[in-house]
């Protein structure tokens, strides 16, 4: 590692006040991104991943009833710190999103090429011209054919496939160092979603650019990222390297989640290993590890204290007595 | 085996005005083997619900023929078929929606029995009881709560104990996990298993997930655009698929494994056509590598090029 990280997020917290008392959507949470890697966060539904990434960019902030904590460097730069013009400076030329619904960042009654164009000429001060011939180049490295006629298209008349290229043609234009993808290709088929991952692992090499990919699918994540953080009830539960975290889980929940997948290799009506009970409900969180009683390792002391992250160099878990057995990958786990 | 659903030439399409409609099933010749699961996959919009619904008569179809336990479903009139229903129950994708908000859980689990003119309480009550116990919902806490009150998961066994409570002999699952958590899906996956054992039920099960598909099914059917493309036992289908697009669809599964190198799906550059427009000839046409001027011009019919194994195109991987 050299110099400071593209990305250093320090014990993010975001809290709502819900009709069902205060709730803590993340909880604690540090990682690092390196320039031109990509960091995968796993994590199932309602696990703060995308809680965590809007806040990171000031989508859920006071504005929207959220209490916001932490700090967030971006090249040293304290984003949170930042006036606000400034920060709208960064997030248009330095910081893409693309999100799991592209009409998310589409706007329905604006022309394709002329969405692409917008960023170009208020953060790159590219005049008209310019920003509507590099539209339809953008169009055409993300795959999209007769790139010219589309560009004068409107959202509507693209398909789901498309309209996401269109979405990561949007967040790519101002060359970006750091694009965060939030379930970019979940809506998607799988040979489109390959399509697309594909596109976004290339964009990322060719530019050099640092990503996010959140996603709740070990199988998308496995394949991409070059770290993954493992989300469990607002926490970063662990960290690791793609391959150290599926090799040798640490935390007894990716332990659970890695055995309880399907797998090809696997004859039919094979017996899949079930994690009993389901994620805590956040709004009646109790003291100690979230995970506790679902945990098939669980003490006392589980119960009444909450583990910290431990860090062994960059590899991080939080938990009280954390797993050092291979779990294999397709060759089946190791009781 | 013997067949205990047979699906003969069935073809569904929606009119969407000016004429036009969507080709969402065309022709499709598929059987289900008494005590089976078949796996049914395919892309979103390839016709895998439509299918489904099309089988409980949810509309009829526009043609073909449902043969169920001997008799066509689709020349049963109201009652007859009324009659069958309580042997061909389905278990949707999303299961808070599926349930009835305003019913506490027993009502829902019950309502199945009030239909098919169970009048005595007492026995719908033990009935209602034994299929919560199978599914693993304690009857006493659950009874008189509400969906609202329970987690997809939950849920998920709610539709399950609603499904079964008629003692069907086919379950038509359609995408019973993929609005689930990850963590709760292998729960769902065993309950279903134990249940077709238990109950010596035969499931047709749809999916987009390969591997949850791989993992229930004896033999799978894969779909493209409204037309059957394969249908093999499983393990031949993932080891050795024979249509271009079954091998696309195995290329492109994302394997929780990072020493799985990403496989090559060869399809051509380009997104799925639509179903209002499909290609003429073979459906895959316009993303398949290996397609020659006869696939524009010929429909390729699925037919048999190993026992138990059937595709439909002109120059299988295989046989
Ligand atoms: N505006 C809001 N007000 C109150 N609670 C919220 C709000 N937005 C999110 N939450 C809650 O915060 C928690 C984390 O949600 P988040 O959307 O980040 O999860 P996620 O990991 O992205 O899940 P998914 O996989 O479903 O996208 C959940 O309990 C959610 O219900
Ligand atoms: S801290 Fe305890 S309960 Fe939590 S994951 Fe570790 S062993 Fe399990
Ligand atoms: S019939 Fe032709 S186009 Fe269709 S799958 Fe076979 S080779 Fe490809
Ligand atoms: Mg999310």
């Amino acid at each position: 590692m050299s110099g400071a990280p593209l990305l250093s997020v320090r014990e993010a917290r975001v809290g709502f006040f819900t009709a069902r008392g205060p709730l803590r959507a993340v909880d604690g949470v540090s990682f690092d991104l390196e320039k031109g890697q990509t960091l995968g966060i796993v994590g199932e539904s309602g696990s703060g991943k995308s809680v965590l990434v809007r806040s990171l960019i000031g989508l859920v902030g006071e504005s929207s009833g959220a209490e916001v904590g932490g700090q967030v460097l971006f090249e040293g730069r304290d984003l949170r710190a930042l006036p606000a013009r400034e920060f709208r400076g960064v997030l248009g030329r330095d910081i893409g999103v693309v999100f799991q619904d592209p009409m998310t960042s589409l706007n329905p009654v604006m022309k394709i090429g002329h969405q692409i164009g917008e960023g170009l000429r208020l953060n790159r001060g590219l005049d008209a011209r310019a920003a509507a011939a590099r539209a339809v180049e953008l169009l055409t490295e993300v795959g999209i054919p007769e790139a010219e006629r589309r560009a004068g298209q409107y959202p509507h008349e693209l398909s789901g496939g498309m309209r996401q290229r269109v979405a990561i043609a949007i967040a790519i234009a101002c060359a970006p160092k750091l694009l965060i993808a939030d379930e970019p290709t979940t809506a998607l088929d799988v040979t489109v979603q390959r399509q697309i991952l594909d596109l976004l692992q290339r964009e990322q090499r060719e530019r050099g650019m640092a990503m996010i990919l959140i996603t709740h699918d070990l199988g998308v994540a496995a394949g991409r990222a070059d770290d993954i953080m493992v989300m469990y009830a607002g926490r970063a539960v662990e960290t690791a390297k793609t391959r150290e975290l599926f090799r040798s889980p640490r935390m007894p929940y990716t332990e659970a989640l890695l055995r309880s997948l399907p797998r090809l290799t696997d004859p039919t009506h094979t017996r899949l290993s079930a994690i009993p009970g389901r994620p805590p409900d956040l709004a009646r969180r109790s003291g100690g590890c979230a995970f506790a009683p679902r945990c098939r390792y669980r003490t006392d002391r589980c119960d009444e204290e909450q583990p910290m992250q431990t860090w062994e160099g960059a590899r991080g878990y939080a938990c009280f007595h954390p797993r050092g057995v291979d779990v294999g990958g397709s060759g089946g786990a190791a009781e | 085996m013997s067949d205990l659903l047979a699906i003969q030439n069935l073809t569904v399409e929606y009119p969407v005005g000016g004429g036009r409609h969507v080709h969402a099933v065309s022709d499709v010749t598929l059987s289900v083997k008494q005590g089976e699961t078949l796996g049914l996959v395919g892309e979103s919009g390839s016709g895998k619900s439509s299918l489904a619904r099309a089988l409980l008569q949810l509309p009829p179809p526009k043609g073909g023929a449902v043969l169920f336990e001997g008799q066509d479903l689709t020349k049963l009139g109201g009652k007859a078929l009324r009659a069958v229903r309580p042997r061909l129950q389905m278990i949707f994708q999303d299961p808070i929606a599926s349930l009835n908000p305003r019913r506490k859980v027993a009502e829902i689990i019950a309502e199945p029995l009030i239909v098919s003119g169970v009048s005595d309480a007492a026995e719908r009550t033990r009935r209602v009881r034994a299929v919560m116990e199978a599914v693993g919902l304690d009857p006493d806490l659950v009874w008189n709560r509400r969906p609202h009150e329970f987690s997809g998961g939950q849920c998920q066994r709610i539709a399950i104990a609603r499904a079964l409570v008629l003692e069907p002999s086919l379950i038509v699952c359609d995408e019973p996990v993929s609005a689930l958590d990850v963590s709760i899906r292998a729960q769902i996956i065993n309950l279903l298993e134990d249940m077709k054992a238990r109950f010596g039920l035969t499931l047709l099960f749809i999916a987009h997930d390969l591997a949850v598909v791989k993992s229930v099914s004896d033999r799978v059917a894969v779909m493209y655009l409204g037309r059957l493309c394969e249908v093999a036992d499983s393990e031949s289908l993932f080891t050795t698929p024979a249509h271009p697009y079954t091998a696309a669809l195995m290329a492109a599964i994302p394997e929780p494994d990072p020493d799985v190198p990403l496989g090559d799906t060869k399809l051509k550059p380009g997104d799925p056509p639509s179903p209002l427009d499909p290609p003429s000839g073979c459906r895959f046409r316009t993303r398949c590598p290996h397609a020659q001027p006869r696939c524009t011009d010929e429909v390729p019919p699925l037919r048999q090029i190993a026992p138990g194994r059937e595709v439909a195109c002109h120059f299988p991987l295989v046989g």
